[in-house]
């Protein structure tokens, strides 16, 4: 059997997995555990059993999982020609013939033998990286259809059988929510149940294995380097151990770079390093390095994952997949098997696919569609690192001209087309897609208020929320006499500022100047109140002489690290030096919300409406798409796949309310309301004069008044 | 036979620029006329004339006419005028204006961009229109004095020589004789003007940096453009609609005069 490593991440078992071995034994005996609830049985037909059936006695002999970053959504039989894959939250087996699906979840970790599937049945996911999930360690039979759980623990991470054994890491939950560092790996036999616990902290460096070699790679002099340290990532030497099993004998290679998702498939090794994959032949050490094409017109090469198929390199750029033709030497386009693509899973993210101009997403009759968007609240980062920004100008064009190229637009209520787009109509309605009105009947009242148009229709799918807060460190803030208590006044809030600044742990706040001013602008023009009215005049005082971003105030900064800083970089260890911060996206709330004494407070009312000011990033399906069709299917799709999302701030009655923090949040994004932004352009210019000094309030007021006025009648 | 067969020829030497005419501008004209008349572009529901007497009877509509007229009645017969007697006294070979000459192609030349830079920094005090419309007379009278300088000197001088002989004065020449025989190229520049009194929203749009401009500048490119970005196809294509059949109407009088001054 040919089984793979699981590349760099800190689950792998390293050298360590034979040394380590007796450090401490259990015998776990028949069952010792109750089936957990999500462990459900499938019903399968005597017809689909036959399929799935891999029709072996034996073991596997080749298979290959498909190698990333994140555990394995697909795995590869050979000696059957058959496909697993996970795509949304279903589970399917292709075998050239037929597609069937094996579960009603996603199965990640994928792993054979013997004739029985191991798989992580996931239950719960970082909420900041959606690829990273963890679960329940399950067996599926193949000639049975049967479904057992295999070990009791519920945040198994990464998984993997081998040689009778199935090795499982199990990820530890640290203060702040995150489940990512596994630091605990068993090995448990398939046969006997004995459980022996391998190590307690994981080795990261990479290793694979396979019946006849094994390789572990040790790096050394290693040299963390300015660009790659804020990722997390180091380069230096790498040396290869590489074992022959069969004969014993023992070979050493050198490689320099960063290096990853090493697997083994005849005599070859593959390993991912840095942005291209390199392929070693493991008898004459001799290398092969496979660049993909450049799809972006520019120096960027890179391969993020890969996968053999049929002795074929299919490799993924994150935009495209393609395999490596070895007659011609250039990569070709990789045709998908079936009409049922897999690659929403090759490529790793989970509900879009983007080529850094537009985001692709799968219908569910599997068609692809394109989607504009406008403005990314997703936090979605491209292959390189980078984050799409697209060509706002070009898309915003398409949307406005409704080309019938794209068939949906991602769009936020920060733009400013976003109310024209309700109010003239210029949408497809979504009433009739299944599931949708129940979607919304979940997501906060005022939410559903803004997705339905005054004559009833539906015409946006709302599927993302973001509210500017203040995050702030209850035991912390009160030890320095910082004040966050309800109700948060600007000049309160300016004060805390203050006294951060002038503590020792000035480290441990942030504050933007700009971002304050946006949100309290935004709250004053709630309703089309207009610039001329007391509570503004009061309020740009107040913003020109305690949140003045143009004159620049060193207790102002620029970017949003206290957080990170205190929580994260540090190795998650000091938190009592942290003391507050604005945050503005869901998901890093959502996170942070776990950390130790987190409260949280809305952004300072500077008037009498109390609701916090919500940005909503929403899916439009356009009406001169060429694919309406397909596009309400992807609709429904979404439905079903973000509707089963129970961490979404979108929906009331999931909101997890189990801290303090929590219950804030929920306050907080119970207590809103969806604006549809006028124009900044009508007075971000004078308004920045006004807080320059060049021109006066009254000057000010004026201008934007009558900006406003064209704005709202021409 | 040799008459037909040199029509025909003629008609498949138009027939690439008809089809381009007909794609790029019959076609989208006529879809503009077609969402002029609807209620929005999903929907399509016919609704008569509703856009355009909301279009017309809304005040920043008015307003953007207002300007672009005010800009035409003001700054063309200006732009005209000033093309003429620049014009006449490099036909008559003035020395100061010869030497100045290339300052009147070069606005022709410089990127608009290069333009309003310097024009901000004239006029860096003044919040009054007569920026917008300098730069208007500045950018195009270059191609005027063009036009106008080729008129001048293609006028055969033996007409002028006869006139002499039968005791004309100066004025009487011009008066008489000059401006008669330009006057085509007159009418062609004065249309031609207005046509880029249309075209002065990049400049201003640069030199006020705003879609908003003070009330006195917002001409109808703002009122479109505004729409445009804002999706409201319906009051877009009505204005546009608009727009073209004044611009139409102006080309047609012009047209109308160019053909009285040839009888």
């Amino acid at each position: 059997m040919l089984l793979s490593g699981c590349g760099t991440n800190p689950s792998t078992p390293a050298h360590s997995l034979s040394t380590n071995e007796a450090s401490q034994s259990e015998t776990t005996g028949e069952a010792p555990f109750i089936q957990a609830e999500e462990v459900i049985q499938q019903d399968y037909t005597a017809e689909e059993l036959e399929q799935i059936k891999l029709n072996k006695d034996q073991t596997v002999t080749e298979s290959m999982n498909i190698k990333g970053r994140y555990p394995s959504r697909m795995l590869y039989v050979k000696d059957t020609d058959t496909f697993f894959y996970s795509q949304y939250n279903k589970f399917y087996q292709w075998n050239g013939d037929k597609l069937i699906q094996l579960l009603d979840t996603a199965a990640l970790s994928l792993s054979l033998y013997e004739g029985k599937l191991y798989y992580i049945l996931p239950v719960d996911r970082d909420l900041r990286s959606t690829q990273k999930r963890w679960g329940i360690l399950c067996c599926l039979d193949l000639s049975t259809g049967e479904i057992t759980q295999v070990a009791e623990e519920r945040i198994v991470i990464y998984a993997f059988a081998f040689e009778g054994d199935i090795y499982y890491a199990l990820a530890e939950k640290h203060p702040y929510g995150e489940i990512t560092v596994a630091v605990t790996t068993y090995k448990l036999n398939l046969k006997t149940g004995e459980k022996i616990k391998l190590i307690e902290h994981m080795h990261n460096d990479p290793f694979a294995l396979s019946k006849k070699y094994t390789v572990f790679a040790d790096y050394t002099d290693i040299e963390s380097l300015g660009t790659e340290e804020a990722s997390g990532t180091s380069v230096g030497k790498v040396e290869f151990t590489i074992t022959n099993r069969e004969t014993g004998e023992v070979k050493k290679y050198t490689d320099d770079g960063w290096i990853e998702q090493l697997s083994i498939y005849g005599d070859d090794l593959y390993y991912i390093n840095g942005s291209v994959l390199i392929k070693l032949d493991l008898v004459n050490l001799n290398e092969t390095v496979y660049r993909a094409e450049n799809p972006y017109g520019d120096e960027t090469t890179y391969i993020g994952v890969y996968t053999i198929h049929n002795g074929k390199i299919i490799v993924s750029s994150g935009s495209d997949v393609s395999f490596w033709n070895e007659e011609d030497n250039k990569w070709e386009t990789f045709i998908p098997l079936t009409d049922e693509s897999i690659r929403g899973g090759m490529l790793g993210f989970d509900d879009f696919v983007s080529d850094g101009e537009c985001l692709y997403g799968q219908s569910l009759g599997n068609e692809w569609l394109k989607i504009e968007f406008m403005d990314m609240q997703l936090d979605l980062t491209l292959p390189d690192g980078s984050k799409p920004d697209g060509e706002m100008k070009v898309s915003k064009l398409s949307v406005l001209s409704l080309d019938s190229s794209f068939d949906l637009c991602m769009l936020s209520s920060k733009e400013e087309v976003s109310g024209n787009l309700r109010s003239k109509g210029t949408f497809y309605p979504l009433n009739d897609i299944p599931g949708i009105h129940e979607y919304l009947d979940r997501c906060f009242p005022y939410v559903k208020e803004t997705a339905i148009a005054e004559n009833g229709e539906i015409w946006m799918l709302p599927i993302a929320l973001n509210i500017d807060m203040i995050m702030y460190n209850e035991a912390s803030c009160a030890e320095l006499g910082t004040d966050f208590s309800a109700p948060l006044t600007p000049e309160k809030y300016r004060e805390n500022i203050d006294i951060a600044y002038s503590s020792e742990k000035t480290l441990g706040y942030d504050s933007h100047a700009y971002l304050i001013n946006t949100d309290f602008i935004m709250q004053l023009l709630r309703n089309d109140s207009g610039f001329d009215t007391p509570d503004f005049r009061s309020a740009a005082e107040l913003l020109k002489s305690d949140f003045n971003y143009v004159k620049g105030n060193e207790r102002f900064r620029p970017i949003n690290s206290a957080i990170s800083y205190t929580l994260e970089d540090q190795g998650f260890g000091n938190p009592e030096d942290f003391l507050f911060s604005m945050r503005d996206y869901s998901m890093d709330q959502m996170f942070y919300s776990d950390g130790i004494n987190m409260r949280i407070s809305p952004m300072p009312s500077v008037t009498n409406d109390s609701r916090s000011i919500a940005v909503c990033t929403y899916l439009c399906v356009n009406p001169a798409s060429k694919n309406l069709e397909a596009a309400c299917d992807y609709i429904e799709s979404l439905v079903q796949h973000l509707g089963g999302d129970n961490s979404s701030v979108l929906f009331s009655d999931t909101f997890a309310q189990d801290n303090a923090a929590r219950k804030d949040l929920y306050g907080i994004y119970s207590n809103a309301s969806i604006e549809f932004n006028i124009s900044f352009e009508i007075f971000r210019i004078d308004y920045e004069r006004y807080l320059a000094d060049e021109i006066t309030l009254d000057e000010f007021i004026a201008e934007a008044e009558r900006k406003l006025k064209v704005y709202q009648n021409e | 036979m040799n008459k037909l067969k040199w029509n025909t020829k003629c008609r498949l030497c138009m027939l690439p620029s008809l089809v381009g005419t007909a794609i790029f501008f019959v076609i989208p004209y006529v879809r503009v006329l077609y969402y002029s008349v609807i209620d929005n572009q999903f929907k399509r529901n016919f609704v008569g004339f509703k856009n355009y007497i909301e279009t017309i009877s809304n005040e920043y509509f008015l307003l953007s006419l207002k300007n672009s007229l005010l800009l035409i009645v003001i700054c063309v017969p200006v732009l005209i005028v000033l093309a003429l007697v620049i014009s006449l006294a490099l036909s008559y070979g003035v020395r100061w204006v010869r030497k100045t000459r290339f300052a009147f192609v070069l606005p022709m030349v410089i990127p608009t961009a290069s333009i309003v830079l310097i024009w901000r920094g004239v006029f860096a005090e003044n919040t009054t229109v007569l920026p917008i419309y300098l730069l208007f007379v500045w950018k195009n009278i270059g191609i005027c004095i063009v036009l106008l300088t080729a008129a001048f000197t293609s006028v055969d001088s033996s007409i002028f020589e006869a006139a002499r002989l039968d005791g004309a004065n100066a004025w009487k020449l011009h008066t008489r004789i000059t401006i008669p025989m330009i006057m085509p190229t007159v009418v062609f520049s004065v249309l031609l003007s207005i046509v880029n009194s249309f075209k002065i929203f990049k400049e201003s749009y640069l030199y006020f940096g705003t879609n908003y401009p003070p009330d006195h500048s917002y001409t109808l490119q703002y009122y479109m453009n505004n729409n445009f970005l804002k999706l409201d196809y319906q009051s877009l294509a009505t204005s546009a609609v608009l727009t073209s059949i004044l611009v139409f109407g102006i080309v047609m009088a012009g047209m109308a005069i160019q053909r009285r001054y040839h009888q």
